[in-house]
């Protein structure tokens, strides 16, 4: 029953109360959202929130320009860059592999800066153009559940090498991600096709993907699924797998032979709101105290020679990586993943 | 400020309305004068068109075709907030989450009246309608009688020119129908309000009404005073449905001023005849007989002489209070007729016996299967076509 | 053409208010519906249209969808009916609180029950392994059946509890008089009654099951549905083509669904004259003792399963490591605090959504039902719309439509607020039409005739004596808004920060007690705004019978 004496005047006002409230929130709400442009610069970060906290609060403290960023998945921030050219909400793209930024610079949403700290670099860690710059390394590896693997394969070796993991015994424990929609699984499936060519290329995916369990959508999954004990075997970039083992998960990082690398860049984006500070700001990633900072919570490898190597992370040298082609690699992509879903569904 | 002839032009006019709904034509070519300060009726069994009539009075319903006309201005297009109409509604529409007085107060609110005129316009009105004691009552909590009161008094405290009412006494008890048909027939007298009321009931529309439309199918039947609408209706449909009626096939024997003669079964009969009929000397036709106006005898009893009668059986038969109701086969004529008895007078002349009597007597004599003798009243009889 | 023209320039003349609104929501829905899905439909290439077509991974993924669609939608719908008649006719011991608890899953973001659910069903869930010690896989075609049902089993709980509390009672009581078995009663009196609600709700559901993204995303495994690809193809490789052409595939069993549930409705209408009308006083039939404990143990499972689903992630946001270390810390609590505008926002936001689209759900009701105003269908037909639209790819299509050009928005919270209030203006509409219907004509004809115009009588009349369907509306954006994902993840920017998408993060990055500490830090929140606005209006607020009508 809707009793009409419930409208006494104390619920009125109530009602009046509620509804000064919500006039109140919407104002506060629809203040439009500028923050100061003056001191300040907007970051899409690739790279973990503890990460770009970290490398924000160096830069805060050393500069007094605010770090304003936003964390979300390569892809994620990839398409918005591209999407948002002519009106770019951000500064700078922290992070994800170089072929990545290259995609972004052939559609012109980059500026074209050469750092000084690009200066030390490899050559595979500058953009010839300027578009973008290598901050980090990281390889392809295997991560294995030692808990979960002990007690499923009490008496199977711990896979040391890529042929390791055809081992038929495997099947169903091996997660690794889609290449469909994941570039650090493209990578790896590309990685596999130039270290052994293309016909035993894709017998070796042939018999891989057989033996998977399960294609996670997101690169941060395997780790994640390896971590947990959800999968034994996990295909992933191994400072990600370090940071679940250093996290206190049973899992063992190995780095097998003939792997591939991937070059996380940072860029400038074209028209950003603010262009002085977004250089200062990829100066000051590129600069060894953050690059040894970033590495020793990141477990990746610092690119900058001058960077003391962390404990925990692999040095470079470790690396066993093929010659990778990124060129063909891009230039394959569509036949290959076209290729891809036939092999594996 | 008076327009000329203020009194003479209808206060409201309908020309050549027209609503179609799908397939079903709901008004066809509907014409009607209003005249000022009148109380109309619009009378037909549900469906027939007259809650779309008043609905396009109301500007609820855009008319397809045709115009409605209030004090000489055409309403076409017009919202129904903006025609200065009152309409009281079948299921009186109060709000259920307003007191009576916030009922009361919201159309003077919509038309922006200064607050203590308001106040003042709202209490009178409540005052007026014996509404005062339940003011900050709440709809749910007033029986049927009084919403009805409170959905008039939120009308007339706007003052309205025109009243429309959609069947307002529909969902009343009999006995209070009775008594709110009074009040509201002398409401309006007082305010000589025009109103423009629906119904399908035909002893409030006969009681109610100076003009009387019947209504069928979307078409009007009849427009008429009551009492000649009951007397001389216009067709079959009008004289079945306005009252009850015995119908008897005749032949027409001389026509005379405002009546005609004919022969039915073999005997002579004079009936009225309604204006715009002129039947021909010769043609066969139709006249009807109220069932008040039948008298019954016992088989073979004595009747006056130069009275059309005629044998009938008893069918069946029913006791309605004030009088009691027979069904006939009457010899010679395809229908079962109604006879009215009423029951305090004389109803059933058998021969020669005192009242008391012949209610004893009937009920002995009467029955189902009995055989009987009908006479019609003098001057009773209607020509219809 | 020409009459509609007459009666915009009568409204003009007489009516201007009721015109500017009518303009203004026409404006919204063209705007923020119409251009989106125009821009978004345009945006698949031929050669993105040929490879959706040919690829055979998309043809299996659509067979997938088709298949989730079948087996989700029935199980939910046989679930929720199971527990609704449990609660309201079987009369199990402890229905009042067995009724609660479904609702619990509904203040549960969808995506933060996928996570509850590995974590408690997982190959290492707490549940499955710690506590039985056993080794199955949730992962795949079944993991998702389950996780589905038990995400969309409460829509139609509620959808149906309210139809078997309108339906007569004294219906039954009588089939049973006359000498029909209790089993006969159920087929031929109690299920045809109820059948308008279990209509709505499998649309509701079917709908839901082709957006969802989150569990197939979580316990899909190797089993791909279009909504996953819509997101992945996005995310992975920024392809918008191809991603929009998945994304307008779903779109089509979406309307079909729609248009179909529109035509039996229309079809059957009068038929169930009861559902939403004045229930019986009379009890309903006892139900034979083996169906009712039958009942019983499944509301006690059901239960069990929310206290779980709960509990767990209340547990992972105070356990150090899930799975590895379980010793307690107020470390993720500490990291809650430290992100408090995530979670503002979220609550802001939606609450400005929830008005927003509240206002216009029961504006446009309002005009379609009553308005009078020419373009009722196109009016009725694109605010429906996005009820067909799976939530990733209304993203996509905001992202397309607002990043350039005049209408830039993005970055805005406007944005987020608007995609928030046009995702869930299908349900608040129909709720508001719904009960717009139930309202008898006379109530704002009479309001016309004393005086008021539409947009007076709107507000004066109508808006008040639908105010239990209004705060439904209400309620129900808000609670859909504040988990919210598919739509807001693209629209997020720097100072407009979601939790939600946050917790997605997280989880992502594998921060798992962050994750679940700010997932029961925003349950916790919206629940008690919820209490708060309850406490505020003080009205005893019924969703059930709203949610029904919305159905019947």
């Amino acid at each position: 029953m809707n009793s009409p004496s419930s409208a006494t005047p104390r619920r009125n006002l109530g009602q009046r109360l509620a509804r000064l409230a919500l006039l109140l929130a919407a104002a506060l709400v629809l203040l439009p959202g500028v923050a100061l442009a003056q001191g300040e610069v907007r970051v899409y970060a690739v790279i973990n929130d503890d990460d770009v906290r970290l490398l924000a609060e160096m830069f805060e403290a050393e500069t007094g320009v605010r770090v304003n960023y936003l964390r979300a998945s390569t892809g994620e921030l990839v398409s918005r860059v591209i999407a948002e050219a002519g009106a770019p909400q951000a500064d700078v793209l922290l992070g994800g592999p170089s072929a990545q930024h290259i995609a972004i610079a052939e559609t012109g949403a980059l500026a074209v800066f050469h750092p000084e700290g690009a200066a030390g670099l490899p050559a595979y860690a500058v953009s010839d153009e300027g578009y973008w710059t290598g901050f980090y390394l990281t390889a392809l590896g295997i991560g294995v559940n030692l808990e979960r693997f002990e007690q499923r394969f009490p008496n199977e070796e711990l896979p040391a090498t890529w042929d390791d993991l055809l081992n038929p015994a495997f099947d169903g424990e091996i997660v690794m991600t889609d290449p469909v929609s994941s570039s650090t699984a493209y990578l790896f499936v590309q990685a596999q096709l130039q270290r052994l060519g293309w016909e035993a290329g894709w017998e070796y995916l042939e018999a891989l993907a057989s033996l998977v369990g399960q294609f996670p959508a997101s690169g941060g999954a395997p780790p994640q699924l390896v971590g947990t004990g959800e999968y034994a075997i996990g295909v992933a970039y191994v400072h990600a797998l370090a940071r679940y083992r250093n996290d206190g998960f049973p899992v063992s990082t190995i780095v097998p032979p003939a792997t591939a690398g991937e070059v996380g860049s940072v860029s400038v984006i074209a028209g950003g709101p603010n262009p002085e500070n977004a250089r200062l700001f990829v100066e000051f990633v590129l600069s060894a105290r953050a690059q040894e900072a970033f590495s020793a919570q990141s477990f990746t490898t610092p690119l900058n020679p001058q960077a003391a190597l962390p404990g925990g992370a692999n040095t470079f040298a470790e690396f066993d990586l093929i010659d990778y082609d990124a060129e063909l690699a891009g230039e394959q992509r569509d036949e290959v993943l076209l290729l891809w879903q036939q092999v594996v569904d | 400020m008076l327009a000329p002839d203020r009194n003479s032009t209808p206060h409201v006019r309908l020309t050549g309305l027209g609503k179609v709904y799908g397939d079903t034509r709901a008004v066809t070519d509907f014409s009607l004068e209003v005249p000022r300060g009148s109380f109309t009726t619009l009378l037909g069994p549900s469906g027939c068109g007259k809650t779309t009539v008043l609905r396009m009075v109301a500007g609820f319903v855009e008319p397809d075709a045709g115009t409605v006309s209030i004090g000489g201005v055409d309403q076409a297009g017009r919202p129904p907030n903006l025609r200065g109409v009152g309409m009281v509604f079948q299921d009186y529409a109060l709000f259920p989450h307003m007191s009576v007085l916030k009922n009361v107060e919201y159309g003077l609110r919509r038309h922006r009246v200064p607050n203590a005129e308001l106040r003042e316009r709202a209490a009178r009105a409540l005052e007026q309608l014996d509404l005062t004691a339940l003011a900050e009552r709440y709809p749910h909590q007033l029986s049927g009688g009084q919403q009805q009161r409170v959905a008039l008094g939120r009308v007339m405290v706007l003052e309205p020119e025109v009243l429309l009412m959609d069947e307002p006494l529909s969902n009343l008890d009999a006995k209070l129908r009775l008594r709110l048909r009074a009040e509201l027939r002398e409401l309006q007298r007082q305010l000589g309000i025009t109103t423009l009321y629906v119904t399908h009931d035909q002893d409030e529309a006969l009681s109610l009404s100076d003009q009387l439309v019947v209504m069928n199918e979307g078409r009007i039947q009849q427009v008429a005073a009551p009492q000649r609408v009951y007397a001389g209706p216009a067709n079959r449909f009008v004289a079945e449905f306005v009252g009850l009626a015995n119908l008897l096939s005749v032949t027409v024997r001389e026509v005379g001023d405002g009546y005609v003669n004919v022969s039915a079964a073999g005997q002579d009969l004079t009936a009225c005849l309604p204006d715009e009929r002129t039947p021909k000397a010769g043609e066969t036709g139709t006249v009807m007989v109220r069932p008040e106006h039948v008298v019954l005898s016992e088989a073979g009893a004595h009747v006056p002489p130069d009275t059309w009668r005629a044998s009938a059986v008893i069918a069946s038969h029913g006791f309605f209070g004030s009088f009691e109701r027979y069904w006939l086969r009457v010899e010679g004529a395809s229908e079962v007729w109604l006879v009215d008895v009423p029951l305090v007078s004389s109803g059933f002349t058998g021969s020669g016996s005192t009242a008391t009597n012949e209610l004893k007597g009937r009920r002995t004599a009467l029955t189902i299967g009995s055989a009987v003798t009908l006479s019609l009243l003098r001057g009773t009889a209607s020509w219809l076509w | 053409m020409t009459t509609g023209l007459k009666r915009v320039g009568r409204l003009w003349r007489y009516d201007p208010g009721l015109l500017l609104a009518y303009g203004l929501a026409g404006l919204f829905l063209l705007v923020f519906v119409v251009w989106p899905l125009a821009r978004v439909a345009l945006e698949p290439t031929v050669a993105d249209w040929r490879q959706v077509f040919t690829t055979p991974r998309w043809q299996r993924a659509a067979g997938n969808t088709a298949l989730m669609l079948v087996l989700s939608t029935t199980s939910s719908l046989l679930l929720g009916t199971l527990y609704a008649f449990a609660v309201t006719r079987a009369r199990v011991p402890g229905a009042q609180l067995f009724s609660a608890v479904p609702l619990f899953l509904l203040l549960t973001p969808p995506f933060v029950s996928g996570l509850a659910f590995i974590l408690l069903l997982g190959r290492r869930g707490l549940f499955t392994y710690h506590l039985l010690g056993l080794e199955t896989s949730i992962y795949g075609w079944h993991g998702l059946w389950l996780a589905q049902t038990l995400s969309f089993f409460p829509v139609a709980y509620l959808v149906l509890r309210g139809a078997f509390m309108a339906a007569d009672t004294s219906l039954e009581q009588a089939a049973r008089g006359l000498g029909a078995g209790r089993w006969q009663v159920l087929r031929s009196v109690t299920l045809p009654l109820v059948t308008p609600a279990l209509l709505a709700a499998a649309l509701f559901i079917s709908i839901g099951v082709l957006g969802d993204f989150g569990n197939p995303m979580l316990v899909g495994g190797r089993f791909q549905v279009l909504a996953t690809a819509v997101y992945t193809q996005l995310t992975g490789w920024a392809s918008f083509g191809t991603s929009a052409a998945l994304g307008l595939i779903l779109l089509v069993p979406a309307v079909l669904l729609f248009a179909t549930q529109q035509w039996v409705q229309s079809a059957t209408q009068g038929r169930y004259a009861t559902v939403g009308g004045r229930s019986s006083s009379l009890p309903p039939p006892a139900v034979a003792p083996w169906l009712h404990w039958s009942l019983f143990a499944l509301c006690v499972l059901v239960t069990l399963f929310v206290v779980a689903n709960l509990g767990v992630i209340l547990m992972g946001a105070l356990t150090r490591l899930w799975g590895v270390d379980f010793s307690l810390t107020l470390e993720h609590a500490r990291y809650v605090l430290s992100h408090v505008g995530g979670l503002g926002n979220s609550l802001r936001f939606a609450a400005l959504a929830s008005v927003l689209c509240t206002v216009l759900a029961g504006l446009v009701a309002f005009l379609v039902k009553r308005g009078g105003v020419p373009g009722r269908t196109g009016l009725d037909l694109a605010t429906l719309l996005p009820a067909a639209i799976p939530g990733t790819l209304m993203g996509v299509a905001f992202v397309l439509a607002f990043s350039q050009g005049p209408l830039r928005l993005t970055g805005t919270g406007i944005i987020i607020v608007v995609g928030m209030a046009v995702s869930y203006l299908p349900v608040g509409y129909r709720v508001c039409a719904a009960a717009i219907d139930q309202l008898r004509t006379s109530l704002d004809e009479s309001a016309a005739n004393l005086g008021a115009s539409k947009l007076t009588a709107f507000a004066t009349v109508v808006a008040p004596l639908t105010r239990q369907a209004l705060m439904a509306a209400f309620v129900f954006c808000f609670v859909q808004s504040v988990g919210t994902l598919s739509t807001v993840i693209f629209l997020v920017s720097f100072d407009t920060p979601l939790a939600s998408v946050t917790i997605l993060n997280l989880a992502d990055q594998g921060s798992w007690g962050r994750a679940a500490a700010l997932a029961a830090a925003l349950i916790i929140v919206t629940m008690v705004a919820l209490a708060l606005l309850f406490l505020i209006t003080g009205r005893r607020f019924k969703p059930f019978q709203e949610f029904t009508r919305a159905g019947a």
